[in-house]
C-alpha cells in the first residue's frame, strides 16, 4: 500500500515537473513559425493530447480483448478507465483544434475527413463511459463494454489514415520521409508528449483506484445486504 | 499573444487538473460511504 502511494507520488511530481518544461519549450524554446506565427504553439500540446487520446483507446482495447480472454475484472477496470482518461484528451484535442483552425483555415469546423472521423469517435466514447452502469448485471456489463471498445477502436487507425488516405485540409506532419518540422520544433513536440504521457499515467493510476474502491464498495454492500435478510 | 493560443493554454492547464480533482472527490465520496458500512 506504502508502495503504491510512493509510485504515485512520484508519478504526480514527475508529471507535473516534465509538463512544466515542456510548457517552456513551447513559448521560449520553440521558434515563431513563419506562415502562421504565434498561434502555431497550439500544436505541440494539441498533437501530444491526441497522441495520450489514442493511446488511451488503445489501452482500452487490450483491456476488452484481456477481460474477453480472461474474465478477470481487472481488465474491465483498467478499460472503462483508460477510456474515461483517453475521453477527456480527446475532448480537449477538439476543442484546441477548433481554436487553431479558426485563425489558421478561417473556420472553427469543417466537415473534411479527420474531423469527421474525430467527431464520431468522440461521440462513440461518450457512450461507452455513459452506458456503463446503465447495465444490471456487472458481467454482462463488462462483455458488453469490452466489445464495444474494441469495435470502436477501429476509430483510432481511421483518424491516424484519413489524411493520408483522403484529400483533407488538415496537415500531414509525420509522414514515410520522416516529420516536416525544424529540430527544436521536434524537441518540443517530443517533451510534450512525454509530459502527457506522464501525466496520463498518473490519471489512469488515480482512476484505477477510484474503480477498485467502488468494488470493494458494492461487495460491501452485498454483504450487508445478506447479512440483513 | 493571440487570444486563440493563450484559451488553448488554459484548456491544457486546467482540464487535466480538472479530472484529477474530479476522481479525486469521487474517490473521498465513495471512501466516506465505504468508512460507514465498515
Amino acid at each position: 500500500m506504502r508502495r503504491k502511494s510512493l509510485v504515485d507520488s512520484i508519478l504526480i511530481v514527475l508529471s507535473v515537473a516534465v509538463f512544466l518544461v515542456a510548457l517552456g519549450m513551447v513559448f521560449f524554446y520553440a521558434p515563431r513559425e513563419a506562415t502562421m506565427g504565434e498561434v502555431q504553439r497550439i500544436f505541440y500540446f494539441h498533437v501530444a493530447s491526441a497522441w495520450v487520446g489514442f493511446f488511451g483507446f488503445f489501452v482500452t482495447f487490450v483491456g476488452g480483448v484481456g477481460y474477453l480472454a480472461t474474465h478477470n475484472c481487472r481488465w474491465d477496470i483498467l478499460a472503462f478507465s483508460s477510456a474515461e482518461v483517453g475521453l477527456v484528451y480527446i475532448s480537449m484535442t477538439l476543442v484546441t483544434g477548433m481554436l487553431w483552425a479558426k485563425p489558421a483555415w478561417g473556420t472553427y469546423w469543417t466537415w473534411e475527413p479527420r474531423l469527421t472521423i474525430s467527431a464520431v469517435q468522440w461521440l462513440l466514447y461518450v457512450a461507452y463511459v455513459m452506458l456503463r452502469g446503465s447495465v444490471l448485471s456487472p458481467e454482462r456489463e463488462a462483455r458488453f463494454a469490452a466489445v464495444y471498445g474494441i469495435a470502436a477502436f477501429v476509430t483510432v487507425p481511421l483518424s491516424w489514415f484519413a489524411i493520408r488516405w483522403w484529400r483533407t485540409i488538415h496537415p500531414q506532419v509525420i509522414s514515410s520521409e520522416g516529420m516536416a518540422l525544424a529540430p527544436r520544433m521536434i524537441h518540443t513536440l517530443f517533451v510534450s508528449i512525454a509530459a502527457f504521457t506522464l501525466v496520463y499515467f498518473a490519471l489512469l493510476r488515480q482512476r484505477i483506484a477510484l474503480e477498485q474502491s467502488r468494488d470493494h464498495l458494492a461487495a460491501l454492500r452485498l454483504h450487508d445486504e445478506a447479512a440483513t435478510s | 499573444m493571440p487570444i486563440y493560443l493563450l484559451v488553448a493554454y488554459i484548456i491544457f492547464c486546467v482540464t487535466p487538473l480538472g479530472l484529477a480533482f474530479s476522481i479525486a472527490a469521487r474517490r473521498r465520496k465513495v471512501e466516506r460511504e465505504i468508512a460507514a458500512l465498515e
